[in-house]
């Protein structure tokens, strides 16, 4: 290390502990001498950066967990039997105007970094009861040869989500679920999932209140994905720009039915 | 095995001074800073099922309230808003006012990956994550900030310094 790059690094990591930034602070009395003056410095910024926090703050956090419900997620000791409660709040968001439903499912997912980074698996017992409490049927649909390869999804009014479902047999989701929860999108009950995909994580929400008309595809900075009708409402698949979501789309297969909540 | 409310309450007596500093140096406006810790910590109550280690309490928190503040873009009114205090003399209280007021004038792009650093204990790796940059255009801006900040408080030129820059911004 030279005396450049030393004083590069006193600027982008003062307090290194790295052994070739110590051996040259030891070796050259103008880069220690530099360095002192560079820690100096860091005292004073941290001197200035502990600001006190507002009296009583603490106290007002508390007050208003207080009053705030609690969105639940299922945990391995529940019994499958255990009733989902909705919270009667919805969770806030900041915009004044009211948005599209695509831009509703994307500021949700922004919202909750928590559920993208959770790392699962979450168990066959917990999902159903986060499916059943929305009146949700969800699975596999067997393979279909027309769609491998990563064909065209279905166009308007294609989606077939019923009709021959007493035919078809259902099949476990093929799968990894990371995430499970109940949440509150656009105030109403809906399911917040969240699988491995091939890229990273995917958020899949299913709205048994909401209803849209046709496939919409959506798109933000880092995400891209699609909001589609359901048989009984809508679901929203969403992952990182690039993952293939095609397939995924064509094989999950959603149901809702009365809900428990 | 604590409640959810024992867990709950021990994170927001630990946590609650670090984080509002945090807010407060990103958004240079003390009753926005209160609503961005009033905000994490709700969602950090919603969400408690998911902290399952408390040595990750205080990232998941900074990057909760990082998060929130990100989500809202900031006012007009927001920019070159100065802690109240006025120098009055040469105690270690004015220079104080003078670091601060040197803090709140480097661009965001700058202050939040020092904050990052200096309150948040993360490390250049995790700073380039929560930023989704490289690990050396974190460097770059942490070098940046620093160099703003010693030529503004040294009273030096900035040409004292090393003037080649290893690393390029984005």
């Amino acid at each position: 290390m030279n005396c450049l790059e030393f004083r590069h690094a006193c600027l982008t990591e003062p307090d290194s502990r790295d052994s070739e930034f110590r051996a040259h602070a030891d070796a050259c009395r103008a880069c220690q001498a530099f360095l002192e003056e560079q820690r100096l410095m860091e005292e004073q910024l941290r001197r200035a950066l502990a600001i006190a926090p507002p009296a009583g703050l603490a106290a007002r956090v508390m007050l208003k967990q207080s009053f705030a419900p609690r969105r639940w997620v299922p945990r391995l000791a529940v019994a499958a039997t255990v009733l989902m409660a909705i919270a009667a709040t919805s969770v806030t968001y900041l915009w004044n105007r009211p948005l599209s439903l695509e831009a509703e499912v994307l500021a949700h997912i922004h919202a909750e970094p928590e559920a993208l980074a959770a790392p699962g698996p979450v168990d066959a017992d917990k999902l159903a009861a986060v499916l059943r409490a929305l009146g949700a049927q969800l699975d596999s649909a067997p393979g279909d040869d027309a769609m491998d390869g990563g064909g065209t999804s279905p166009g308007m009014g294609e989606v077939d989500r019923v009709g021959s479902e007493r035919s078809r047999p259902r099949r476990e989701l093929a799968v990894e679920v990371r995430y499970a929860g109940i949440c509150d999108i656009r105030r109403r009950p809906g399911a917040h999932l969240v699988l491995a995909g091939e890229r990273g994580p995917v958020t899949v929400l299913l709205m048994p209140d909401e209803r849209v008309s046709q496939r919409a595809p959506l798109r933000t900075g880092d995400l891209e994905g699609v909001v589609l009708p359901v048989d009984g409402g809508s679901m929203a698949i969403v992952g990182s720009r690039g993952e293939p979501l095609n397939a995924l789309e064509h094989r999950l297969r959603v149901q809702f039915r009365g809900k428990d909540v | 095995m604590n409640t959810s409310q024992e867990r709950f309450t021990a994170l927001v007596q630990a946590w609650t001074a670090d984080l509002y500093r945090f807010a407060y140096w990103l958004t240079r406006d003390r009753q926005r800073a209160e609503d961005l810790v009033q905000e994490t910590f709700l969602r950090a109550w919603r969400s408690l099922a998911q902290l399952r280690d408390d040595q990750a309490a205080k990232s998941w928190l900074f990057t909760i309230l990082r998060n929130e503040y990100h989500r809202r873009p900031a006012t007009p009114g927001d920019a070159g808003k100065f802690p109240a205090e006025e120098p009055t003399d040469n105690s270690d209280a004015t220079q104080d006012w003078i670091v601060r007021r040197q803090i709140l004038a480097l661009p965001e792009e700058y202050r939040e990956p020092l904050l990052l650093q200096v309150l948040g204990g993360y490390d250049c790796d995790e700073i380039a994550v929560l930023l989704g940059v490289s690990r050396a255009a974190v460097m770059t801006r942490l070098f940046r900030a620093r160099q703003k900040l010693r030529a503004a408080l040294a009273d030096k030129p900035a040409a004292d310094l090393p003037a080649k820059d290893h690393h390029e911004l984005p």
